[in-house]
C-alpha cells in the first residue's frame, strides 16, 4: 500500500535527522514527526492536491504533501525544521497555531475563486491552548469554507500532559464538526503517541519510564491502529 | 476624507482582486468610520465582515494576498494593532521576507482623541513593525506593494482636504 510505504519511508528518515542530530552534523533543534507518520500521510493522501499547513512536528506532513525528500533534509539543516515551505503545496511556522488564520484565508480565496481545493490544517493537541485557532476554525465556519483543521493528539504539551493543561476532553469539544466532509469547514482528532522527545534535545525526564520504553515496542501495534485509520479514510 | 476614501474604494472595487475586510463594514452599517458605506451593496462579494477576531483578520488577510488577492483590512481603532502584531511580525512579514511570498495588503486604522475612553483613542506611533510601512492618510498607501499600516485620524474624517 502507498499510504504504508511512504508513512515507513518518512520513519526511516526522521531515524537518520535523529542519528545525523546526534552526531553533531545538524545544529540548534529538530521535532521529529515520528509515531505520527500515518496519520499525517493518510490524510494527506486522502485528498487530491490539497494545500497543507503543517504543525510544530511536520516533516512527515511535508514529505507527504511534496514528495520533495531531499528539500526535507536541506530546510532542516538551514534551522528550518518548524518552517518547511513548498510553494502552493506546504507551509509551516514555529508559531503554535499561527498559520491557522492563514489557512483559512487560502480557503476563502479558494471560495471567491470558484476552486474546489481542500486546505488542510494540521494543528497539536497543545495549540488549543492558543486564541487564534479558535477564531480561524470560527471564521471558517461561519463562512463554511472548504478546509479541514487535523489534531494532532499526541497527549503532550513539551513536558505537560493533556490532563494538566486542557479541563475539557478533546473528543467533546468538536461534536458539531463530526467526521471528514468534503465542502465543509470539519475537525479530524487522531490520537498518535509521540514516540520521541519534544525536541531532540529534550531527554524525556518527565515520562515515566515504561512508556517510552513501550513507545519502543509498540511498533506493531500502532501498525494495526494506523491501519484502520488507513482503511476509514482510503476506503470512502 | 471619508467621501474621498469611498470614491478611492470604488474605483479600486471595479478590480476583483481587491477584497475590504472589516467589522461591520457592510450595509447598512458600513463600518464604525462610515467610510465603506454603500459598497457591498454594489460591490457584495469583495465587502466581508469579520468576527471580533483581529488576529485572525491579518492572518486571512495574510491568506487571501497568498492567492492573488489585495486585501484593505479595517482594524477599527489603532489601539487594537496590538492584538495583531504576532501575525503581522511572525507571519505577514516573515512569509514575505523569508520565504518571498508576495504579500500585498493594506491595515486601515482610526487613530486620534474623540472622548472614546483610553482604549479607543490611543496614537500607535510607537509601534513600529519591521518590514511594514506606515503611512498618515495618503492614497499612496493603496498602491499594492508590500504590506501597508495606513493611519488615518478621526478628526479628518469629516474634513474635504487630504
Amino acid at each position: 500500500m502507498k499510504v504504508l510505504k511512504l508513512a515507513y519511508l518518512i520513519r526511516a528518515f526522521e531515524n537518520e535527522i535523529q542519528k545525523q542530530f546526534k552526531a553533531g552534523i545538524i545544529k540548534g533543534t529538530v521535532h521529529l514527526s515520528i509515531g505520527q507518520e500515518l496519520v499525517d500521510v493518510g490524510i494527506i493522501s486522502a485528498y487530491k492536491n490539497p494545500l497543507v499547513f503543517g504543525n510544530h512536528r511536520s516533516h512527515g506532513q511535508y514529505i507527504a504533501a511534496t514528495k520533495d525528500i531531499v528539500g526535507c533534509y536541506r530546510q532542516i539543516l538551514s534551522n528550518m525544521t518548524q518552517h518547511l515551505y513548498y510553494p502552493d503545496k506546504f507551509l509551516a511556522t514555529g508559531i503554535q497555531g499561527g498559520l491557522c488564520a492563514v489557512a483559512v484565508g487560502n480557503a476563502l480565496a479558494f471560495k471567491l475563486k470558484g476552486i474546489k481545493r481542500k486546505v488542510l490544517c494540521f494543528i497539536g493537541d497543545g495549540t488549543l491552548g492558543q486564541g487564534l485557532f479558535w477564531e480561524s476554525l470560527n471564521f471558517a465556519s461561519i463562512n463554511h469554507l472548504n478546509i479541514t483543521f487535523v489534531i494532532i493528539d499526541n497527549g503532550y504539551s513539551m513536558s505537560k500532559t493533556q490532563s494538566e493543561i486542557n479541563i475539557q476532553k478533546i473528543s467533546e469539544l468538536f461534536n458539531v464538526y463530526d467526521g471528514l466532509s468534503e465542502t465543509e469547514c470539519s475537525v479530524v482528532h487522531r490520537k498518535v503517541s509521540r514516540l520521541c522527545g519534544h525536541s531532540c534535545n529534550d531527554t524525556q525526564m518527565y515520562r515515566p519510564k515504561d512508556e517510552v520504553l513501550k513507545n519502543l515496542l509498540t511498533d506493531k501495534k500502532y501498525a494495526q491502529e494506523a491501519e484502520q485509520i488507513i482503511s476509514k479514510l482510503i476506503g470512502r | 476624507m471619508r467621501k474621498k476614501l469611498n470614491k478611492l474604494f470604488r474605483s479600486l472595487l471595479e478590480d476583483k482582486q481587491y477584497l475590504l475586510l472589516g467589522q461591520s463594514i457592510r450595509d447598512p452599517f458600513g463600518g464604525a468610520s462610515k467610510v465603506t458605506r454603500g459598497l457591498s451593496t454594489k460591490y457584495d462579494s469583495q465587502v466581508i465582515d469579520c468576527p471580533i477576531s483581529e488576529s485572525a483578520m491579518i492572518g486571512i488577510s495574510t491568506g487571501l494576498s497568498m492567492q492573488g488577492f489585495i486585501p484593505i483590512t479595517e482594524i477599527m481603532f489603532a489601539d487594537f494593532l496590538t492584538l495583531c502584531v504576532d501575525q503581522l511580525f511572525n507571519i505577514a512579514v516573515k512569509l514575505r521576507e523569508i520565504h518571498g511570498i508576495d504579500i500585498k495588503m493594506t491595515i486601515r486604522v482610526m487613530e486620534g482623541v474623540k472622548e472614546y475612553g483610553p482604549t479607543h483613542n490611543q496614537n500607535m506611533d510607537w509601534l513600529r513593525i519591521p518590514g511594514i510601512t506606515y503611512f498618515r492618510n495618503e492614497q499612496s498607501a493603496y498602491t499594492p506593494k508590500g504590506i501597508n499600516v495606513v493611519i488615518e485620524n478621526k478628526d479628518q474624517y469629516d474634513s474635504n482636504n487630504r
